[in-house]
């Protein structure tokens, strides 16, 4: 795998799906930071591991007799709606207030 | 309330226009979100009741607060495996929930908890009313977002929907007519409501569609580009929709320009699709797995439990209906296209017993019946006319106390007026109960030939057409409530005398 | 009631023998508490928004829960708790040391919180951290740096920092921490107390902030090992909040220390010869090698052993925990609590990047955006997926030490002793890799200790790290109260 060039241009994607605004300083230093720490981390690319096709991170997870717990389907009081809007920036009636989302 | 049903034939409706379909075949695909109906959402266990003030079935967990952790829905996953089972899909070992990020106000934690590389089943199929099958690819459990109301200045936040367990149902791009993507919808709705996991009520928004519609030149093997059409709420305007957008990408085809892959929605009031604003950038949804939750593990014992407790589905129903009713497959299709309406013949046939046989009462069900509920916007699980009422009134007419046509004046009376205290009861009110006293038939019809000797002596000497006169006579002078096939018994006796003697 | 210096030689142990023997009442532990936390808390800067009203609420509350269920049946009757700040206290703030959540009131009670308080303890007050758990020196808080009490000068190492030194200054004889990559044993080490991550799954993390959900453990800070032990056995147990809770098969951690006859003898110790190579400095070196021969003196054999891919763990941690941390910290937008930019007439999209932006500060996004970019359409396979594999190496390699004949493993806690404030902070990757002890054990999802080992020559703690396979804290716990039992380490206090 080829070292990924961490530029301005990257940063700025990122910044942008993390949804982050960073200052142009801001963004020098990241492109910095960043390009450092990921230099970094590409060496797992040296790591030549043997675990076979079949074994997977995501379906192995807890060990082979792991067992997702399941609730039952009985409702639980939810929190007073005071509770629940207490601590909104910005409500109108009982509803979480924002800008007018464009569709 | 429950989109109407259309009992009579199926109208030739317009299609975007032959040239166009001459040319190009239309490849579409649908996506359908369907809500299930368990008590809690999917990871928490709030409540799901619809119609609760915003933001009152809402806690930390699905409000996405700090330190929050998803549980799953026992439930939730039966019903999963259900419609699996239903559609003969194959139902995953191991499946993984995964998370799919994106900023959105109706979604709380800022990532959806779906399934993403291992969904808990794939394949399966829908068998339509043309007889064509339209191929699933997979189908997965994810929770539902919120719903954002917009004003003017403001839009505003309502979390009671998020977490609500979905199922995602994806079928192969196998449809090719506008019509064929409503009856798939239909069978589908139809389905996931007999199996009792969704109520499918587009209105509501638990039964969500999305169509992806692309067209290609007719011979070409290459899929064109697709567009998807979100949010589509009735069935007909899915098929407005479909249609529009057909004629659309063809237009664009015939002028040299190329089909945009975008996002669209469709406007009823002008019946256009239009691309949705927001959606220019695509999104890089960053899926991952779930990291809260282990692998979803379903075996075969789980499954076999769910497969024994599974209803009567709809294919099967009206088989039975065609094999031990005697009905038409037409008439057997109409009834099973919706649970609460086969719930309604086969109460109604219960009800009238032995006094009519099973093709009378559907014949009631599909034409009388249907054509109130669709003129007049009757809820089908609560219609004002039960199956109690329409089981007594043909009842009637079986045991001979009222004619057919005298039963149908007094549906549409109980239709417009309400029931009452019933047929039987109105019946005797308006003194309608038939006359089915032979001496008292021959004495009108006697009368009846008396009064028209010119017609008589026509008759006699060979013009059979006006048998049907004199029965018409018939019925006036009784004013309607003659026994009808006894008036033609009677009649067709006295002419013949009439002719011998 | 006791003077205040010999409050200072209160452990958990000795507290519930008071409150037991009617020698005093939680309120009154409270109080001396209190007391001493106004004298240091803010030269320390260890502890966030004191409310000593809350406190002593708190106190009477356990008091009277004392009363009905009788101090016998408590296990931690009439002990005050220091609660790490991205730990939900309901009614309390809970900030994760940011601005994002400056003025963010918990909805609910953690699990461990409830847990606690059924069993007589009560919290005293809620610690400085790195903010949202990042960072190995607590000088990434919103809220200032904490410093270490045994020299101000110098980091109490993180992200539990706070916890750290609130206990090293005996401000509460234990303090719960957050573990994801050694956050609760590099700050136990710099400040010369214990601190315990179990295995993971042992202790339910509802409740607690998540930062790399597949790694986080709460664990307790305490100056004693015994006094861990006490607080597993309460913290420990399934929960039906966390799906990735599970049944720890063993229980009874205290009682076991205390039946314990054995200690060291009849183990065999693992040295993994990584962690003591070349890049060890050489006071932390004297130190190990000091407590290898206490072990070793006590009845332990000691091996070599390799764990050959633990150099590739600080790479693959910082790709799987920043990856699940930018998930995770997308909650924080501005729109149903926490900080939203006070700036007018903003679009949606601003209020996102503006909040987010004020809010969280220069490491926070700096993760966020490497965990962003490295699930990243395209990068997924080369990062994520691949780190999850280097992970089950790792993991596999300390499977195959034990199997090879070790009951436990012994590392140093940190490659250095604490540094300066303001040290390591130009550097990002001088940071990361003082994790390098640490980390691999979070990867492994095992059980890990640190325990004051020694010090430096200018008096600064350093701690020793005891490794055991999953859910074996018994074995560590066993083998932690021998070298403690062999050593007075554990009995000095830093001078404030």
């Amino acid at each position: 795998m080829s070292k990924i060039k961490v530029d301005r241009e990257l940063v700025r994607k990122v910044a942008d799906l993390a949804q982050l605004s960073l200052s142009e300083q801001e963004i020098g230093m990241y492109e910095d930071r960043l390009s450092k720490v990921l230099s970094y981390v590409e060496q797992l690319d040296q790591v030549h591991e043997s675990l076979g096709n079949d074994w997977r991170p995501d379906t192995s997870r807890g060990g082979p007799g792991a067992v997702l717990p399941e609730r039952a389907d009985k409702v639980v009081e939810s929190l007073p709606v005071e509770e629940a809007m207490r601590q909104a920036p910005a409500r109108i009636g009982s509803a979480f207030q924002v800008p007018r989302i464009i569709e | 309330m429950n989109a109407p049903l259309n009992g009579t034939k199926p109208a030739q409706t317009s299609n975007p226009g032959d040239a166009v379909l001459d040319r190009y075949e239309p490849v579409i695909g649908l996506e359908v979100h369907c809500q299930l109906k368990t008590q809690t959402k999917l990871f928490c266990g709030c409540s799901t009741a619809f119609g609760a003030m915003p933001n009152h079935n809402t806690c930390p967990v699905c409000l996405g607060h700090p330190g929050v952790l998803p549980a799953l829905n026992s439930e939730a996953v039966n019903f999963a495996i259900r419609f699996a089972l239903a559609v003969g899909a194959d139902i995953q070992e191991t499946s993984v929930f995964a998370r799919k990020q994106y900023f959105y106000p109706d979604l709380p934690k800022g990532y959806q908890i779906t399934q993403y590389d291992l969904p808990y089943c794939t394949g399966g199929k829908l068998t339509l009313a043309s007889g064509k099958t339209v191929r699933l690819i997979r189908a997965h459990l994810e929770e539902d977002a919120g719903k954002n109301v917009h004003g003017d200045e403001s839009s505003y936040v309502d979390l009671n929907r998020a977490g609500v367990p979905l199922i995602e149902i994806v079928s192969h791009a196998d449809i090719r007519t506008p019509e064929d993507a409503a009856d798939y919808l239909k069978r589908l709705r139809s389905l996931v409501r007999s199996l009792e996991i969704c109520d499918g009520n587009l209105e509501e928004g638990s039964f969500r569609c999305d169509a992806n519609v692309s067209i290609r030149p007719r011979g070409q093997e290459k899929f064109g580009t697709r567009c998807e059409i979100k949010n589509l709420n009735s069935f007909r305007n899915i098929e407005r929709a479909i249609k529009y957008e057909i004629l659309r990408q063809a237009d664009l085809l015939d002028h040299g320009q190329p089909v945009v892959q975008q996002t669209m929605l469709f406007d009823a009031a002008s019946g256009k699709t239009h691309p949705m604003r927001s959606k220019e950038e695509s999104h890089d949804y960053r899926y991952f797995p779930e990291p809260d939750l282990l692998p979803l593990r379903i075996d075969e014992a789980r499954i076999q439990r769910q497969r024994d407790t599974l209803p009567e589905l709809p294919e099967a129903m009206a088989r039975r209906f065609e094999e031990k009713h005697g009905l038409s497959a037409y008439d057997a299709a109409v009834l099973t296209s919706d649970k609460d309406l086969a719930g309604f013949y086969e109460a109604v046939v219960k009800r009238v017993g032995s006094a009519a046989t099973e093709k009378i009462v559907a014949n009631w069900v599909t034409s009388e019946y249907l054509r109130e509920v669709n003129n007049r916007n009757w809820d089908l699980t609560n219609p004002p006319i039960t199956a109690d009422h329409l089981g007594e009134l043909i009842e009637l007419i079986g045991k001979g106390v009222i004619s057919g046509r005298i039963a149908k004046t007094l549906f549409e009376e109980m239709a417009e007026k309400g029931p009452g205290k019933g047929p039987k009861a109105m019946v005797e009110a308006q003194g309608l109960i038939q006359v089915s006293d032979t001496s008292e038939i021959r004495n009108v019809v006697t009368k009846v030939l008396d009064a028209n000797p010119e017609q008589l002596a026509e008759y006699l000497e060979g013009r059979d057409k006006l048998f049907g006169f004199f029965v018409g006579q018939t019925m006036k002078v009784s004013g309607g409530k003659m026994n009808p096939q006894m008036v033609n018994d009677v009649l067709k006796e006295l002419l013949d005398a009439r002719r011998k003697g | 009631m006791t003077t205040a210096n010999e409050s200072a030689q209160f452990t958990i142990k000795s507290i519930v023998d008071g409150v037991r023997s009617s020698k005093f009442s939680a309120t009154e532990v409270a109080a001396v508490y209190l007391d001493r936390t106004r004298k240091f808390a803010s030269r320390l800067n260890c502890n966030l928004h004191l409310d000593d009203i809350a406190a002593l609420s708190e106190a009477k509350a356990a008091d009277q829960r004392i009363k009905a269920a009788g101090s016998g049946n408590l296990p931690l009757a009439g002990v005050p708790v220091l609660v790490k700040d991205n730990i939900c206290v309901k009614g309390s703030k809970t900030t994760c040391g940011s601005r994002i959540l400056e003025n963010y009131v918990a909805t609910y009670d953690a699990t461990v919180i409830q847990r606690l308080r059924e069993a007589g303890a009560f919290v005293i007050g809620k610690v400085n951290m790195d903010e949202f758990a990042m960072g190995s020196s607590n000088e990434n808080s919103a809220f200032g740096p904490v410093r270490n009490p045994w020299n101000e000068e110098y980091v109490p190492g993180g992200s539990s920092g706070g916890s750290a030194a609130a206990v090293a200054a005996r401000l509460a004889p234990v303090a719960l921490g957050s573990d994801t990559g050694g956050s609760i044993r590099q700050p136990a080490s710099f400040c010369g107390i214990v601190g315990l991550k179990p295995t993971y799954g042992t202790v339910s993390r509802y409740g607690l902030v998540a930062f790399g959900s597949s790694l986080d453990q709460i664990g307790p800070m305490t100056t004693t090992v015994e006094d861990a032990a006490l607080m597993l056995d309460v913290l420990a147990g399934a929960d039906s909040h966390d799906s990735t809770s599970v049944k720890h098969p063993d229980g009874g951690f205290a009682k076991a220390l205390l039946a314990d006859k054995h200690g060291f003898s009849g183990m065999t110790i693992g040295i993994p010869e990584e962690f003591f190579d070349s890049g060890l400095d050489p006071e932390v070196a004297a130190c190990l090698e000091q407590a290898i021969a206490v072990v070793q003196k006590a009845g332990a054999k000691t091996k070599r052993v390799r764990l050959p891919n633990i150099s590739y763990s600080v790479a693959a941690y910082y790709v799987i925990a920043t990856a699940e941390a930018s998930a995770n910290l997308a909650r924080f937008d501005g729109i149903r609590y926490g900080y939203r930019s006070a700036e007018k007439n903003l679009s949606l999209k601003e209020v996102y990047r503006k909040s987010r932006s004020e809010g969280f500060g220069r490491e926070v996004k700096q993760r966020i955006m490497l965990g962003t970019f490295v699930l990243s359409s395209g990068y997924y396979d080369a990062f994520y997926s691949k780190a999850n594999k280097v992970r089950e190496l790792i993991s596999r390699d300390f499977a195959a030490a034990f199997d090879s004949g070790c009951d436990l493993l012994l590392t140093p806690t940190s490659p250095t002793p604490p540094f300066k404030l303001g040290e390591k902070l130009s550097d990002p990757l001088a940071m990361y890799l003082s994790d390098i002890c640490t980390i691999g054990v979070n990867l492994a999802d095992l059980p890990g200790i640190s325990i004051p080992c020694g010090r430096t020559k200018s008096g600064l703690p350093v701690g020793m790290q005891l490794i055991a396979p999953k859910f074996n804290e018994k074995k560590l716990l066993i083998g932690a109260n021998a070298y403690e039992r062999a050593t007075e380490w554990h009995k000095a206090s830093p001078n404030l």
